[in-house]
């Protein structure tokens, strides 16, 4: 959090001092400006004001010469005669006056005054009263008389006690009926105009509103004239101050256009001057503070929006910084954070190309090569280094996870600990490296071999994942995870045995090497890892004094079956060789009309010790021991002899179905076996059915159909067995090429029992047909299963309720004509 | 070329009308400058028919206006002047008159004594024509009572406020103001003559008109805009042939009596025409008809005696000499006091 603030912080006085400076600058400049143009607007109202006052009397002048000129006024003027003048001129003259006068009430006083100063014809407008009738004794009289044209002067008239402008005019004139041409023209008095200032007046009221300060005029010995009342600080003092400051300049630089400055009543002002004619001057005065107040409004302004500037700069620096650079640097510390606490792996997620993506990209490219560098410490820590196989370490650490797991989900976990016969000798004999290349290529041997190696210990893990591990010089252990019996650790120790039993080539030698393996069933044998480790170690030692190159169970009860069973697989092979197998027929029977349309031949074992064993006792030592596949073929040939054998008696020719095993449909060229049969024993392939199991076609999908099609055009057809047992869906139901469909016997079971459903067996029956094939129901042992199966439409019935499975001979006789129709008396 | 067109049009005129008058100097014109209603159209007719002649007459409104035009004119254009007696001395002195040849005019010697000398300068220059005075003719079925004096007139009640007419005279205004006052309405005092101002001034506001009422029938008098209005006697008489209700009055203050002359123009075109005109209107009988046409007093003795009885005892018109006791003759002031009265009427009257 600091950095952003740190930044700020120094960052923040780079920009504010330039925006500060031009602030600053603006300020002052702007101030200027604004004082000028003050000034200059005092400037140009000061011309202004004159050029108007200009224009105002040169008017008055013109009007002045204009009446001057008049007809009637020189006549007046020429007439010496007063009686005559007053009696019959003076009348209209003043009616011009007065015309004039009311036209132009500024001229407030229009007279002709005669040569001696008399106010001959005299016309004053309003109320006015003359004070005198005579101006001889007025200041400018003399002047006036010396002019020879258009006089102009300012004066105070005392009729109206107020300043005027009074423009006389000479009238010099000859009187041509009395004097004659050859005279030079006389004086004859005076014509003039007196105009007030009200004019004046107006404008300055005028410009001081509009413009700043104010406008005064005064006389030429700076007696104030006109001014603007309001402005209550103008007065004679003020004017008097000024008119020393003018003064003084005057004698210091006689030209100088700046304005004036002085001060009066503790004020300061700029004035300007100008002078009119006729003697008026005309100044404008401002006061400093008036100047400086706009100045200040403009100061005000500049400074907000300096400050202004300044702030949103900072913000937008405070900002930007945040989101480009401060947020990134926060990000990538957090990401490092979770890395060291142990979040390998992570990803920091960027896109951007700058100096903080690519280490960004760094940080993410480190973080994985610690996650895979912990995976590789993970995996030589848990690994044999010789082998690559899991060390024991991880091998103790896996089985407390099993067994935990296997405890969770009720299921059976094998250990299998095992270790080279031997092994001294030959590191002894052939040296520690070869010792270390045996074991590699054993290692390479069995890990072949186990169902899964891609297990990671995990306590989650619920597959069935086997492990091979060395857990020392030369000991090996196998865990198998979930198997279903026993048997299945048997299957794995057999092919360990096996996978030994090639020999080697070590340092171009052949070697052939064994091992003990001890096998110990949990939770049979024991239930905590420690236990089940020692029964493994206590069975391992029992296979080494067994002889070694072998495999002992913990369990006696394990071992003594595994005796049976290899000694049940010597006393097939025998029984295969001598011929002890026989074949039982049990019928088939038309549900509807109780015909037997066929049998399904059944395997017997004729023991001479044991007497009749049936197939659930030798069937799968048979399939695990490869015998079954003789012994199908056996069941094969026999089967076909025999039925054709009573077709040749002229019994009704029905069909014999056989049942292959699963492992025989998987594993060998049943087709083969099958027309091999049938050529051998010449029965049409029509008379022959086999019967596979569910399961047994799961597997090998395509090339199951093909095998089915096989036979099919052979004439053999093929019947489900154990119907509604296995997994296979419904549409691969529909692609199989197969004839019909055998009811487990548990479904049959379901229509006596109270407690099951009769769905099944419905749904079934109703499958079969759909999909066009018979429906053979087994295990069939009551009437009332019978019943139901009838009336469900189920074509053909098998069981104890026509008869068991039978001896050639006694089937023989079930098939005479005679006794083709079997009727049960008794129920089941 | 617009210019052009004008001019040529004209020169025209101007071909056209001296052609006319070129065409008319067979007959010989006279032109006279008179008051209007003052010379009886008869008589006029008369002359010409005696004379196959042209009579014009030009009229003037007040002795002011004529003044204007003799300035203007100098007299030139016409023949006879109309000139009361007390403009006759400045007259003379502009040069504007010229003497007339009594002894030409067979018919003077019927001229009563007391007029030919009445004022400054007029004899030898002039022949008497008409007397009378001034006063106040109103409308009295417009006043609740008669007026009798100049104050009444010159501080109107509320029914006269806005409703009067003065004459644009300087020495009549200015002098039956003074009279109201109490003073000569020749006074030449400062202090009267600006009383007298005082009161003008104070009067103006109430005064429709400086000037002089219509005599005809569309008069406001007659239509009673105006109620009242200062008149020369024989005008009253005239304008009062139209209502019935016109009265006038000589105030009690006393008014002013004025003469009338005719003089001849020092510019006269036709002075022979003009000499025998003055002897025309003064042959008695004549004379006696112009009296009786425009009620006005006539200096001729001989045509006096020809008048009716009416006629003659009519106040308005031959006022007796007690009527005339405190009525005065405008007398020639002083240039000064002139000068101070025109400037109290040019004040009063603009």
């Amino acid at each position: 959090m600091q950095l952003r603030y740190k930044s700020l912080i120094f960052l923040t006085p780079l920009i504010v001092i330039p925006l500060f400076l031009v602030g600053v600058l603006s300020y002052v400049e702007l101030k200027n400006i604004n004082q000028r143009k003050v000034i200059q607007e005092s400037n140009t109202m000061l011309d202004q004001i004159s050029l108007m006052s200009d224009d105002k009397i040169k008017v008055a002048q013109a009007n002045v010469n204009i009446l001057s000129a008049n007809h009637l006024l020189k006549q007046y003027a020429l007439l010496e005669d007063e009686e005559t003048r007053y009696g019959l001129l003076l009348s209209p003259l003043l009616s011009i006056f007065s015309e004039i006068q009311k036209t132009i009430p500024e001229y407030y006083e229009i007279k002709f005054t005669l040569p001696d100063g008399y106010e001959d014809a005299i016309w004053i407008g309003g109320d006015i009263a003359n004070a005198s009738e005579v101006i001889s004794e007025e200041p400018y009289f003399n002047k006036m008389l010396s002019s020879e044209s258009v006089f102009t002067t300012l004066i105070h008239d005392e009729n109206t006690n107020a300043p005027a402008i009074f423009i006389a005019n000479p009238i010099i004139i000859t009187d041509p009926a009395e004097e004659g041409v050859a005279v030079s023209a006389k004086l004859r008095g005076f014509l003039s105009i007196s105009l007030d200032l009200t004019f004046l007046q107006k404008l300055v009221n005028q410009f001081t509103q509009a413009t700043f300060g104010s406008v005064a005029i005064t006389d030429y010995d700076n007696n104030l004239l006109v001014w603007p009342k309001e402005q209550l600080w103008m007065n004679q003092g003020l004017i008097n101050v000024l008119a020393s400051e003018v003064a003084q300049r005057k004698e210091q630089q006689p030209i100088d256009s700046s304005p004036y400055q002085f001060e009066f009543g503790k004020t300061r002002y700029y004035a300007h001057k100008k002078e009119l004619p006729s003697g008026l001057m005309l100044y404008s005065i401002v006061p400093v503070s008036d100047i400086l107040e706009q100045g200040n409004v403009i100061g005000n302004l500049v400074i907000l929006v300096t400050i202004g500037a300044i702030l949103l700069s900072a913000l937008l620096i405070f900002i930007t910084l945040q989101k480009i650079v401060i947020d990134p640097i926060s990000k990538l510390s957090n990401a490092a954070k979770s890395i060291g606490q142990g979040e390998l792996g992570y990803q920091i997620k960027t896109d951007s190309r700058d100096e903080i993506g690519s280490l960004a990209e760094s940080l993410n490219t480190m973080s994985k090569n610690l996650q895979m560098s912990l995976e590789k410490i993970y995996y030589i820590a848990n690994h044999d280094a010789l082998t690559n196989l899991p060390n024991r370490a991880m091998f103790n650490h896996y089985f407390e996870n099993a067994i935990s797991v296997a405890k969770q989900n009720n299921s059976k976990l094998a250990l299998l600990f095992f270790d080279l016969d031997d092994f001294k000798q030959i590191n002894d004999s052939m040296g520690h490296e070869a010792g270390d290349e045996l074991l590699q290529e054993l290692s390479s041997r069995l890990s072949q071999g186990i169902r899964d190696q891609n297990c990671m210990p995990d306590a989650d893990h619920s597959e069935s994942c086997d492990l091979l591990a060395r857990i020392g010089g030369d000991e090996f252990v196998i865990l198998l995870n979930s198997i279903e019996s026993p048997m299945d650790a048997v299957a794995v120790a057999d092919r360990v045995l096996q996978s030994m039993a090639v020999p080697m080539q070590l340092q171009n030698q052949e070697i052939q090497v064994s091992c003990s393996i001890g096998v110990t069933i949990f939770p049979d044998d024991a239930d905590t890892a420690s236990d089940l480790k020692k029964h493994a170690d206590i069975a391992m030692y029992h296979a080494k004094d067994e002889g070694k190159n072998t495999y002992q169970f913990f369990s006696d009860e394990m071992n003594s079956k595994m005796l049976s069973r290899l000694r049940l697989k010597a006393r097939l092979k025998t029984a295969l060789l001598e011929k002890q197998f026989i074949l039982h027929y049990q019928p088939k029977v038309n549900a509807t009309n109780n015909s037997i349309v066929g049998v399904e031949a059944l395997i017997r074992w004729n023991c001479p010790t044991e007497g009749l064993i049936y197939p659930n006792d030798f069937i799968d030592v048979a399939e695990e021991s490869g015998l079954i596949t003789p012994m199908t073929e056996w069941v094969l040939n026999e089967a076909c002899s025999q039925n054709l054998q009573w077709q040749q008696q002229g019994l009704k020719k029905l069909p014999v179905s056989v049942n292959v095993s699963s492992i025989q449909f998987r594993q060998r060229d049943l087709v083969g076996m099958v027309t091999e049969s049938l050529t051998k024993t010449g029965l049409d392939g029509q008379y022959l059915e086999l019967e596979l199991t569910e399961s047994s076609l799961l597997e090998k999908s395509d090339d199951s159909i093909d095998i089915l099609k096989q036979l099919e055009s052979v004439g053999v057809r093929v019947a489900l067995d154990d119907f509604g047992t296995g997994y296979s869906s419904l549409s691969y139901l529909e692609q199989l090429p197969i004839h019909i469909l055998k009811i487990d016997r548990s479904f049959i079971l379901s229509i006596t029992d109270e407690n099951s459903s009769r769905t099944i067996i419905d749904a079934i029956i109703a499958l079969g047909h759909s999909l066009g094939l018979s429906i053979v129901a087994e295990g069939v042992d009551s009437r009332i299963q019978l019943e139901y199966l009838r009336k469900k439409g189920c074509d053909i019935i098998q069981g104890f309720l026509f008869s068991k499975p039978l001896s050639a001979d006694r089937l023989a006789g079930r098939l005479t004509e005679k006794n083709i129709y079997i009727k049960k008396t008794t129920d089941a | 070329m617009k210019q052009f067109i004008r001019s040529i049009f004209l020169l025209g005129c101007l071909f056209v009308y001296s052609v006319s008058l070129s065409a008319d100097t067979s007959k010989k014109h006279l032109v006279i400058l008179n008051w209007s209603e003052f010379l009886a159209p008869s008589l006029v007719d008369a002359f010409e028919k005696k004379y196959e002649a042209k009579v014009k007459e030009v009229y003037f409104e007040s002795d002011d206006a004529r003044d204007q035009i003799l300035l203007q004119t100098k007299g030139k254009g016409f023949d006879l002047i109309l000139v009361n007696g007390s403009s006759f001395r400045s007259y003379r002195k502009k040069g504007w008159l010229q003497p007339i040849p009594l002894e030409e005019i067979e018919n003077f010697k019927y001229i009563e004594k007391r007029w030919i000398n009445a004022f400054d300068s007029v004899q030898g220059y002039s022949v008497p024509y008409f007397w009378g005075t001034l006063g106040i003719a109103y409308r009295k079925d417009l006043l609740v009572k008669p007026i009798e004096r100049w104050s009444e007139f010159f501080n109107p009640s509320d029914e006269l406020k806005g409703k009067i007419i003065i004459v644009k005279s300087s020495a009549d205004i200015i002098g039956m103001a003074l009279k109201s006052l109490g003073y000569s309405a020749n006074s030449e005092n400062h202090k009267e003559l600006d009383q007298a101002k005082a009161l003008l001034l104070q009067q103006k506001p109430h005064v429709a008109k400086y000037g002089y009422i219509n005599l005809d029938e569309n008069s406001a008098l007659v239509k009673g805009d105006i109620v009242a209005t200062m008149v020369y006697g024989g005008d009253a008489l005239n304008v009062g042939e139209h209502h019935d209700q016109i009265v006038y009055v000589l105030p009690e203050e006393g008014g002013n009596i004025w003469v009338d002359y005719f003089a001849m123009s020092s510019e006269a075109a036709n002075y022979d025409l003009a000499i025998k005109f003055l002897d025309f209107i003064n042959d008695p009988e004549w004379a006696a008809v112009n009296a009786e046409e425009t009620y006005l007093a006539t200096p001729n003795t001989e045509a006096k005696k020809l008048l009716s009885d009416e006629f003659v005892s009519n106040p308005v018109i031959f006022p007796d000499n007690k009527t005339l006791e405190k009525s005065e003759f405008f007398k020639t002031l002083s240039p000064r006091a002139m000068r101070h009265r025109t400037s109290i009427f040019t004040r009063v009257v603009e």
